[in-house]
């Protein structure tokens, strides 16, 4: 397999439910060996994005390729899902759970998925529908992990999990990654997403609104900062400079979000006689939030 | 999936061992106390007979039961299961047949195991020697072996793409199939009404379970009124056949062409 083939490649999907696109022409590639995060607010159509790529949905428009070709049955054997919403047998023991994966997969091994079950400390025995909703999912971890998969998608896999669990899950995506896989993943965890991936996307109401990598993307923008002794000015000169993003002013505060090293803008503001100036680098929460935010600079309040 | 849905229906036929044990139980002891055995054995085998269809048309009853528990199947898959059931190394097309397979041979472990429960209290009683084996024998007994196929596969097309829903469907099942045998078989419903009636009555398979039979002085009727049967009556046993057999394969391509086109 050619390594510059994405491991994944989404071409102009488009995901309709009547008259209301869940996702709309969607392109993306993922790299083979990446840990790729997808962000999105509730409703951004990352679940649904999912579905279209695991053939749980059925695309209104676009393709979606895997290593280049087209979705078969037997890709299954390489490739683990965690939904969001845990779906596993509940009138199942854990035990039979894994019975049923070491028969459905060639791939399972059983010493990880031992080691896995201790890890999260799951009872085989006892029935999954008397397990909590994070054991729910540690046990769907349990199962996706012990499949040495090529390709993990895992969807809000750190969901109802306790924070130690939250980084034992963070771990496993590194290390399977470490290992040759690929992994996909959301979570609204943005921390967790900020330290594993390499690559992010950034969802809002079923568009791409954001695509690269975590680090460039976190190079390219800067926040300048200023408070005020009153309330904020509005300095409208400002947003017509090109490398001006956002401007949210809440109080006495004022952010600016900048393309570049945002020294320019940060002298410009200095001469409205703030209290206080300072350039500051983006994480990936502001990238986010900044990405997703309306045009009404309110809503970004904190 | 073929363990999952093993699982499930080794945990059906279970409860149905259970049930009929204990039915077994009652059956005995209640008889035991009334002195039923002492009658029996001083009835004449001319007076009395136990037609072998009769015993298999029970067991396609208690099979028409226990499949409309296997009939949802496809619908307890849709209860959130999907992204499981559609992410293992299968297609739907495989795991569907999968599934219908592990079920029917649950429809057929039921028939054994009713037909067992059937034995054991011939044996019980003693009435070994009142067992007959008609002349239409093989083919009656073929229709009693088709028609739990047939209610199930119907039941699989109307809830393959349902999810909790399929459950109350399958309430509405029964219904809707006892009700309409009752109307086609009711001399009180006035033609066309009735003439209609008994052409939908054609794709309701537990219209085809009735059976009858004239042994000495006892007459055994089987799942159905005798008007009923009046009007099964008009097809050959070997033309039931072939429409139980069509239902069946029109309820699985249903369901199959559903289950194909379903999303989770």
């Amino acid at each position: 397999m050619d390594q510059s083939t994405p491991a994944i490649s989404i071409d102009r999907l488009t995901k309709r439910y009547g008259q209301t696109a869940a996702v709309s022409g969607l392109t993306l590639a993922i790299p083979q060996g990446s840990i790729f995060g997808l962000l999105g607010t509730n409703g951004a159509g990352k679940t649904t994005t999912f579905k279209c790529m695991l053939g749980l949905a059925r695309p209104t428009e676009g393709r979606i390729l895997f290593e280049g070709k087209p979705l078969e049955p037997v890709l299954f054997e390489r490739l683990a899902y965690v939904p969001e919403r845990c779906a596993l047998y509940e009138w199942m023991t854990g035990a039979q759970l894994l019975e049923m994966q070491r028969r459905s997969f060639a791939r399972y091994d059983e010493k990880r998925a031992n080691e896995l079950m201790d890890l999260f400390a799951l009872d085989r025995k006892k029935k999954l529908g008397k397990y909590s909703k994070g054991q729910q999912t540690a046990m769907a971890l349990v199962l996706a992990f012990s499949i040495h998969p090529d390709l993990l998608v895992l969807d809000e896999p750190a969901a109802g999990l306790d924070p130690v669990h939250q980084r034992h899950v963070l771990d496993l995506i590194i290390g399977e990654s470490a290992g040759g896989a690929t992994v996909v993943f959301s979570s609204h965890q943005i921390g967790q997403v900020e330290r594993a991936a390499e690559r992010v996307a950034i969802m809002h109401r079923g568009t791409l609104r954001l695509a690269g990598e975590v680090e460039q993307l976190k190079a390219d923008v800067k926040v300048v900062e200023a408070t005020f002794d009153d309330e904020a000015p509005s300095l409208n000169g400002l947003a017509g400079d090109p490398s001006v993003g956002q401007i949210q002013r809440s109080g006495r505060l004022l952010r600016v979000y900048v393309r570049g090293n945002g020294d320019e803008i940060a002298r410009k503001i200095t001469e409205h006689r703030p209290r206080s100036v300072r350039v500051l680098d983006q994480n990936l929460e502001d990238i986010f939030l900044t990405t997703v935010a309306t045009s009404t600079p309110d809503v970004m309040e904190r | 999936m073929r363990y999952a849905q093993t699982l499930r229906v080794v945990n059906c036929l279970k409860w149905l061992v259970i049930v009929l044990a204990a039915l077994y139980v009652f059956i005995v002891s209640v008889s035991a106390a009334n002195g039923v055995f002492a009658q029996l054995h001083s009835i004449k085998s001319s007076d009395f007979d136990i037609p072998v269809p009769a015993l298999f048309a029970l067991a396609a009853f208690v099979a028409c039961v226990i499949g409309s528990r296997f009939g949802r199947s496809l619908s307890e898959e849709n209860e959130d299961h999907l992204p499981v059931a559609w992410t293992l190394p299968s297609s739907r097309t495989r795991t569907l047949l999968t599934i219908m397979s592990v079920d029917g041979l649950g429809i057929l472990a039921t028939i054994a195991i009713y037909l067992a429960l059937s034995a054991l209290l011939i044996v019980t009683f003693g009435v070994t020697k009142y067992v007959v084996l008609p002349a239409d024998t093989p083919i009656e007994l073929a229709r009693y072996i088709i028609e739990p196929f047939a209610f199930y596969a119907l039941l699989m097309a109307l809830t393959a793409s349902t999810g909790r829903a399929g459950r109350g469907l399958v309430g509405w099942y029964w219904v809707g199939g006892v009700f309409l045998g009752l109307l086609a078989a009711s001399p009180f419903i006035p033609n066309p009404w009735h003439a209609i009636f008994n052409v939908i009555d054609f794709i309701n398979p537990l219209a085809y379970g009735s059976y009858s039979s004239n042994g000495g002085h006892v007459s055994v009727v089987v799942n159905g009124s005798t008007q009923a049967l009046t009007y099964v009556g008009t097809l050959t046993p070997a033309m039931d056949v072939v429409a139980l057999l069509t239902l069946f394969a029109v309820g699985m391509t249903l369901a199959l062409i559903q289950w194909r086109r379903l999303e989770a």
